[in-house]
């Protein structure tokens, strides 16, 4: 997909398109059409050859009759016939043989058909040659005569026998001579006229049935192959000419046969060219055709490579410096732009250089304004938050004062007015009454507690308390000795002072202690058993103190445990509960930079007991 | 307390002043039926009480229910519940009347007030 949408790919694309396209169709037309002209050149050309031996082998013959038949007309010649002078005879033999290339045997016949002189085959000399048509037919209408090519007796060659009739002067036929036609200097004549063709293209003579009397290879000739086996010797044979396309049995080869009979002799005229040598020039213009377009891609390849080079490439890195404007980056914007061009593409490099400086000052101004507006928006939200911390906190103390101080002057005023009442009954109060006066009492020190941690959460917050480096066994040991002492109550505290556990924290850190110790003995029944440990502990890689304050009171059902240290919810002021003993442990804690968690004494059971558990950073955890 | 004897029924959960207030309705001789400390617990005993309370002294500010759900929960049982609302929020006042509180009081309350109202309550 990414080379389709290459700028470059569909350059090269058009390009080629507008290049070879219409090469393609005027050239494949064309092509079409003059394979037809070319097929039909080739076979004129094969034909117009056919029918030029056709008729160079009529006149050869022609001129060879001719020659022989001056030499007969001589009235020497038929003097010395009819005195049976055999040495003149021979002398006149060789000499036509001598003399003439077309010739290459020549006899005498007296009108008997006898063989009076021969040259040079002297053995038929005595023998009698009236049987053969040639010479029968002579002596019988005093015509000259052309015989069928046929097999030579003497040579086993094919042979061509032209006989002409010898005449007194009382103008009767005395003797034939009958001179043989060299088929081979016919054939050297035929090759030589056609030497610029391919070897592998023959050229063939049939006699009048159809056999072998010439041919460019001379195994044919010698065997005389009877070749009207094939179409093109079978039309020759019924006197057609023409071409075809036909397959050769002999060469087993498909080859272009253009057949033309010779003129008065009834032989025939065989040009036999194999197909690819006919047809080599259409397969030539199309090769030449192929290569046209396969170098008119390359052109194409080649100026799309230039376009691509000097515009689609500059295009594509100032494309490049465009998308690096947003991120501001002008180093890079400019390494892509190409500037050093004079040209139009120069100058929207150059432009566009312009602009991005611009977009990036603007830009800069308003990442400037974006970044002042979010900073006053976070601090808004955070004066925000802060207010409604602040407003959370002020509703909380107001339902500190109104329900749990309440709750603590109800007790009171019921415990006071129950004791006037008694005094105004008896007239005084007795032993047994003390305890509402106890009760006032301790109402009012939780009164005073309540308000105290108050003060302390606020301190707290304004960072009125300084922090400092305290040992936490100390302030410990401080808060067991001040436990909250019941007369109704036995309690026990199991606790083994440590000392050395510095941390940094400041004076309400005891405040932590004691109300952790306040719960446990408030909320337990008549016997109280209390335990306090103190270890170290690394989590995830930091140490803390671990204080743990254990109790045998009735424990914190699961459900409660999430929600006990959350005196102030967000959003839900009043609260369930009283007082602020663990939310102020908590806010403490955390505070220090440390945390407080709750769970079961035994585990499993709530109902035997709590377990809360105060994490306190090292010193040195602090320090660091 | 005998079973034709009316008496009161006391949910808060400040065990204190439930302390508090069996000191007071023992010294004013008023039955006590049961002292409950958050809404479940205090619905959980009206249905076993016997007798029911014909008073009942409900803390608004209770775990898991309201003083007046837990009042609305009580009238379902037994609708002729005689019901005081106590809060130290006197906003409440209001809403816990419109729901059929009988009385209203905010802490804190003097004791006489206290007393008498649910003298008269006992006595209606």
């Amino acid at each position: 997909m990414a080379l389709l949408a290459s700028i470059r790919f569909q350059a090269f694309i058009l390009i080629s398109l507008i290049v070879v396209v219409p090469v393609v169709i005027v050239g494949g037309a064309g092509i079409l059409y003059y394979r037809d002209v070319i097929k039909h050149n080739i076979w004129d050309s094969n034909m117009a050859e056919a029918k030029s031996i056709s008729r160079f082998t009529a006149n050869y013959v022609d001129l060879a009759l001719t020659y022989i038949k001056s030499v007969a007309d001589r009235s020497s010649l038929s003097k010395a016939l009819c005195e049976r002078n055999t040495e003149f005879l021979d002398f006149e033999a060789r000499y036509i043989v001598n003399q003439s290339n077309q010739i290459d045997s020549a006899f005498f016949t007296d009108k008997s058909g006898t063989v009076l002189s021969s040259y040079p085959y002297t053995q038929i000399v005595g023998q009698s040659y009236l049987d053969r048509p040639y010479a029968g037919e002579v002596l019988n209408t005093s015509r000259p005569v052309v015989g069928n090519a046929q097999r030579s007796d003497i040579t086993g060659e094919p042979t061509a026998y032209l006989a002409v009739p010898v005449i007194d002067e009382n103008n009767t036929t005395i003797g034939v001579l009958v001179g043989t036609l060299d088929l081979f200097a016919l054939r050297d004549i035929i090759e030589e006229t056609h030497a610029e063709r391919n070897p592998r293209v023959y050229h063939a003579i049939l006699n009048t049935t159809g056999r072998i009397i010439v041919h460019t290879n001379r195994t044919y000739m010698d065997n005389m192959t009877d070749f009207s086996i094939l179409p093109a010797g079978a039309s020759l044979v019924a006197g057609k000419e023409g071409i075809i396309e036909t397959y050769f049995v002999f060469e087993k080869e498909y080859r272009l046969a253009a057949f033309s009979p010779v003129p008065k002799l009834g032989w025939g005229i065989i040009v036999g060219t194999p197909l690819w040598i006919a047809y080599q020039p259409i397969e030539e213009s199309t090769r030449a055709f192929i290569s046209l377009i396969a170098g008119l891609l390359v052109l194409a390849l080649l100026i799309s490579f230039i376009i691509g080079k000097y515009i689609t490439e500059p295009i594509l890195r100032i494309n490049n410096a465009i998308a690096l404007v947003p991120s501001g980056l002008s180093k890079d914007v400019e390494r892509n732009l190409p500037l050093q061009r004079k040209d139009e593409i120069g100058n929207l490099a150059r432009s566009l250089l312009s602009m991005a400086g611009i977009i990036k000052s603007d830009r800069e101004k308003v990442i400037a304004a974006r970044n002042l507006a979010e900073t006053a928006r976070l601090h808004a939200e955070r004066e925000q938050e802060r207010a409604k911390e602040e407003k959370n906190r002020a509703e909380l103390y107001v339902d500190l004062m109104g329900h749990d101080i309440s709750n603590m002057h109800q007790i009171i005023i019921g415990h006071l007015e129950l004791a006037q009442d008694l005094m105004e009954e008896k007239g005084g109060l007795k032993l047994t009454d003390k305890e509402l006066i106890d009760t006032s009492v301790q109402m009012l020190l939780r009164s005073a507690t309540l308000i105290e941690n108050i003060r302390n959460i606020q301190r707290l917050r304004s960072g009125e308390v300084k922090f400092e480096r305290l040992d936490m066994g100390d302030v410990l040991d401080e808060v067991v000795k001040a436990y909250p002492k019941s007369p109704d109550k036995d309690i026990r505290l199991d606790y083994t002072p440590v000392h050395g556990c510095y941390i940094i924290a400041n004076t309400l850190l005891k405040d932590v202690f004691s109300n952790l110790l306040d719960n446990a003995v408030k909320h337990s029944g008549a016997s109280v058993r209390i335990g306090i440990t103190i270890s170290q502990v690394n989590i995830d890689g930091r140490s803390y103190y671990m204080i743990a304050i254990e109790d045998n009171g009735p424990g914190i059902p699961d459900e409660r445990k999430g929600i006990i240290f959350n005196r102030l919810i967000r959003g839900q002021t009043k609260a369930k509960g009283t007082g602020l003993g663990l939310y102020i442990v908590k806010t403490l804690v955390e505070s220090f930079g440390g945390w407080v968690a709750v769970e079961d004494r035994v585990k499993g059971d709530y109902s035997k007991g709590a377990r809360f558990i105060v994490y306190l950073p090292t010193e040195e955890r602090v320090g660091k | 307390m005998s079973e034709n004897e009316a008496c009161v029924g006391v949910v808060d959960d400040e065990i204190s002043l439930v302390r508090t207030y069996e000191l007071l309705f023992k010294h004013k001789n008023i039955p006590v039926c049961f002292v409950a400390l958050d809404g479940r617990e205090a619905l959980k005993k009206f249905q076993v009480s016997d007798p029911k309370p014909k008073v009942m002294i409900i803390d608004y500010r209770l775990p898991f229910a309201s003083g007046i759900e837990v009042m609305l929960e009580i009238r379902k049982i037994a609708p002729e519940t005689k019901t005081i609302i106590i809060s130290a929020d006197g906003e409440i006042g209001e809403e816990a009347l419109k729901n059929g509180a009988t009385l209203f009081f905010k802490k804190p309350v003097r004791t006489k007030v206290m007393i008498d109202s649910i003298i008269s309550l006992l006595n209606s």
